[in-house]
């Protein structure tokens, strides 16, 4: 189960309206590398693990995720919170508005709901581990390119947090990936090829011998 | 020494208790992460055990006087009042 702790993990405080800049962020909750897609890639990955210690990662990594949607969100609802429709509209937010007013709805910034083809499960801890260092990596080029157009600086105060979190994600990752590899020779009969297996779905000593198929003669 | 600090702890406001209580957490979670993948390593899990601690000091101040941060902390004497009607994370005076 999961249990609510009512705070953020780090604290937003804007002091300024700015629902052009609220669209920007709006894709760190629901576009391609956001917030919502990487919590669900991890916690839905980590039923298949092989090892205890990576199911462990990716359950952590999975909540802390959670906790970043809603750090994210807490920044559109508060950058977008008592401004008139004009104003609004003058920062570019009709076509959001129309649909959602400010309520907070995952779609990126070019306006496309929130996906689930933006991430995998492919039940290979290897390919999956894969994916999750990229995640994190294409996750940390969009803060980037959110601190190239962001100036205000309590909205950049908080992106940088996130930022940082992407890389130490990356790191525990990667050890984690090396975990698995270290192992990979317990699963297959070949040494010379460790990767002709799939260690979350093959039994240790590697995948059963092809069966010879009964073929009827002609 | 241990009254003082005490009376430190009283006079903390409310972000200042919330502050200490999430930097430690923040440590605890940070952790966490590190010690999924060196599982071994006894100067990590010592200095997560040295967070906890903190955090559950600071956190229960915290929930004494300005409400839960969780459900496990509601208590008789401040009612539900004190886990649903203290402002949510997600506006300004939360944070």
């Amino acid at each position: 189960m999961f249990q609510y702790e009512k705070a953020l993990q780090y604290p937003v405080k804007i002091a300024r309206p700015n629902a052009r800049l609220a669209k920007m962020i709006m894709s760190q909750l629901g576009g391609p590398n956001g917030e919502l897609g990487a919590s669900m890639r991890y916690l839905n990955q980590r039923y298949t693990m092989p090892l205890r210690e990576l199911q462990g990662l990716l359950t952590d990594i999975g909540t802390e995720e959670l906790s970043h949607m809603e750090m994210v969100s807490s920044i559109v609802y508060q950058l977008t919170k008592g401004m008139t429709p004009e104003q609004l509209e003058a920062q570019g937010f009709a076509d959001y508005f129309v649909d959602h007013t400010t309520g907070i709805y995952p779609v990126s910034a070019s306006g496309i709901p929130f996906s689930a083809a933006t991430f995998q499960s492919v039940g290979d801890a290897i390919a999956d581990l894969n994916e999750d260092l990229a995640a994190e990596q294409k996750a940390r080029t969009t803060y980037d390119n959110i601190l190239r157009l962001a100036d205000d600086p309590d909205v950049r105060d908080v992106i940088r947090f996130l930022r940082e979190r992407e890389i130490v994600h990356y790191q525990r990752f990667g050890e984690g990936l090396r975990l698995i590899q270290d192992q990979l020779s317990r699963y297959t009969p070949d040494p010379s090829n460790p990767y002709a297996v799939n260690p979350s779905f093959d039994p240790i000593g590697g995948p059963p011998q092809p069966r010879m198929r009964k073929r009827s003669s002609i | 020494m241990a009254e003082m600090r005490l009376q430190s702890l009283d006079s903390m406001g409310r972000a200042e208790l919330l502050c200490e209580a999430q930097s430690h957490e923040f440590a605890m979670r940070d952790l966490a992460l590190y010690l999924d993948t060196h599982p071994t390593d006894t100067e990590a899990l010592n200095a997560f055990l040295d967070h906890k601690k903190a955090y559950k000091k600071y956190a229960s101040v915290f929930a004494d006087r300005f409400g839960a941060l969780t459900m496990q902390q509601v208590e008789q004497e401040n009612g539900w009042a004190a886990w649903s009607n203290t402002p949510w994370p997600w506006e300004k005076e939360a944070n």
